[in-house]
């Protein structure tokens, strides 16, 4: 039973990381309709960032984690900047370039010495507080209830800003970037630098997330922040509903619970029916039951479980 | 005499080897609603397109208000006052035609985040204006009961109610109007005629593209027919729409008219 509660701790932790993408990219995608297919690349180069910096230049954790939210913010406004010039659909394959010749720099890169960096990862990055819970002698379970908690906190944080950006003016005009330029142009709307900061919002939120799971993980090397993990995320956003911020908790709390728990499907399968499946096969198959979810979403509910909500004028 | 308000000389388009518009020039004073007809293919929306911004002519100026806007881009050609509507193009569907109002104006406070952050009440009472404008202006258009229903969901005639007083939230000195009556049925063709007569009453100024010859001569002070590229005919619509070349313009066609 401690075993489960344990697992659920992990499970709502690595969850409120990926609420923290969802939500970024529901900022994106779900208002701006920015059609992002590398953003797993702000949740890379904000664990990276506050790595090196924490774990090679001896930053403080905290500071870390903001640079690497600064620079996923820098990168997305860098992203954003062919939008200008590339239709939708080209532009979205782009950015999956984009994420994907990121991931392949670090995996190239050796940070310090031979034995840092590249395929090796970086290992041993400091988790906050940590040594203050040894000190006190807390048990493990404690810190990580206590990370769960620090998670949950930033969780709740960048849902309320979300919540608030989605009724600002800014927010009206990105949804009128959503269908075609033409209009919003013609009124006088310089597009591109609403573009461009929806692309720095999203980044920052997802280099936070990016720089809060290094350091629960203590450990991260490029295998991490393969193409998979975006659509893992846009996943959530379509089937929580486009849009809809609360949507997109909902979306991430089925996607994980689906997605973790069917690895233990396997044991089951051998406890009931004898039967065994060779552990990479199965690892696909995972994989599959979320393209089947997709599917079935964009099909039977395009707009997702909890739609977008309409705004209605104050009287 | 003043200077007009839209000043276009010498206006040349090609796409490929088609002359869209072969050396284009006219006038459009203030105070006026001013037509531009003319057959299918004579290059009216080209010379739109143009004037706002969203096409780039190979020669000719295009002057508003005193200044050169020929090689501006179009959200600066709007913020200098000029706006215009799309033949297709509609609002954005997925927001309500509140929202749509409140997209228009030009300089929200609430378009930047440092406004937002440090001056959240400006910003509301700001919003608060335009919406009040807002509901006064689609009163005025026949769409205050629909303020809160998602623009995808009213019709066409009503879809170009909301685009003509979305441009009126910007406050433009010039509106351009490209086909504001096509596919519309005649009783809201009428209304919006009458809009249009209305606003231009209060001193707005309107530059029309349409095909509607009723509409035309109900609604236009002064018109200038285009035919293949060229400035055939100007003047007011019941003497223009009589004269005997731009009736052959409308009938005929270029293959058998006799050449320029």
């Amino acid at each position: 039973m401690t075993g489960f509660i344990e697992f659920l701790v992990y499970l709502f932790t690595i969850g409120g990381i990926w609420g923290m993408l969802s939500l970024s990219l529901n900022v994106q995608f779900g208002i701006a309709g920015l059609i992002n297919l590398g953003h797993v690349a702000f949740f890379m180069l904000g664990a990276y960032v506050s790595t090196i910096l924490v774990v090679l230049n001896g930053w403080d954790i905290t500071f870390g984690i903001f640079a690497g939210g600064a620079a996923a913010a820098a990168f997305g406004m860098l992203m954003a900047l062919p939008t200008a010039r590339l239709q939708q659909d080209y532009w979205a394959i782009s950015t999956l370039a984009v994420a994907e010749i990121l991931r392949i720099f670090f995996l190239n890169t050796s940070l310090d010495g031979p034995y840092v960096g590249q395929a090796l990862g970086v290992s041993g990055i400091p988790r906050p507080l940590r040594d203050w819970f040894n000190a006190e002698g807390y048990s493990n379970a404690a810190y990580n209830w206590f990370f769960l908690g620090l998670v949950m906190a930033c969780l709740l944080a960048t849902l309320l800003f979300c919540l608030w950006l989605s009724r600002t003016p800014f927010a009206r005009t990105l949804k009128a970037l959503r269908e075609d330029d033409a209009v919003p142009l013609a009124l006088g709307k310089r597009v591109s630098s609403f573009r461009i900061r929806a692309m720095a919002i999203g980044g920052a939120i997802g280099g936070l997330a990016g720089g809060l799971f290094a350091h629960y993980n203590a450990f991260i090397e490029p295998e991490y922040f393969r193409p998979i993990e975006t659509f893992l995320i846009w996943a959530m956003v379509i089937l929580g509903g486009a849009g809809n911020m609360i949507g997109s908790l909902v979306g991430t709390l089925l996607v994980m619970t689906l997605y973790n728990s069917s690895r233990f499907v396997p044991g089951w399968l051998n406890d009931l029916f004898g039967w065994t499946i060779d552990g990479r096969v199965y690892g696909s198959l995972r994989l599959v039951l979320i393209g089947v979810i997709i599917i079935l979403v964009i099909l039977y509910l395009p707009n997702g479980l909890l739609p977008e909500r309409r705004r209605k004028s104050a009287q | 005499m003043t200077e007009p308000l839209l000043s276009i000389r010498g206006i040349e388009k090609r796409f490929g080897g088609l002359v869209a518009l072969a050396g284009v020039s006219m006038d459009v004073p203030a105070g006026l609603v001013y037509g531009l007809i003319g057959p299918n293919g004579s290059g009216k929306t080209t010379l739109f397109n143009i004037v706002s911004g969203f096409m780039r002519q190979d020669a000719g100026t295009v002057t508003f208000d005193g200044r050169d806007i020929g090689r501006a881009s179009p959200h600066k050609v709007a913020r200098l006052g000029l706006c215009r509507t799309f033949q297709a193009t509609a609002c954005p569907t997925r927001m309500t035609v509140m929202e749509n109002m409140l997209l228009a104006p030009q300089d929200q406070l609430g378009e930047g985040f440092v406004n937002l952050i440090t001056r959240p009440h400006r910003v509301r009472s700001q919003e608060k204006a335009y919406r009040e404008r807002a509901r006064e202006l689609l009163a005025i258009v026949n769409l205050a009961g629909k303020a809160d229903e998602y623009a995808g969901s009213l019709s066409g005639g009503q879809k170009k109610l909301l685009a003509l007083a979305q441009i009126l939230m910007a406050d433009p000195k010039l509106i351009l109007l490209d086909e504001p009556v096509a596919g519309v049925n005649p009783v809201l063709a009428e209304e919006i005629a009458g809009v249009i007569r209305r606003l231009s009453g209060e001193g707005r100024n309107f530059l029309i593209v349409e095909h509607n010859m009723h509409f035309i001569r109900s609604t236009c002070d002064r018109i200038s027919v285009l035919d293949a590229g060229r400035v055939i005919a100007e003047g007011e619509p019941a003497d223009v729409l009589g004269r005997e070349d731009v009736l052959r313009a409308y009938l005929a066609g270029p293959a058998t008219r006799p050449a320029a």
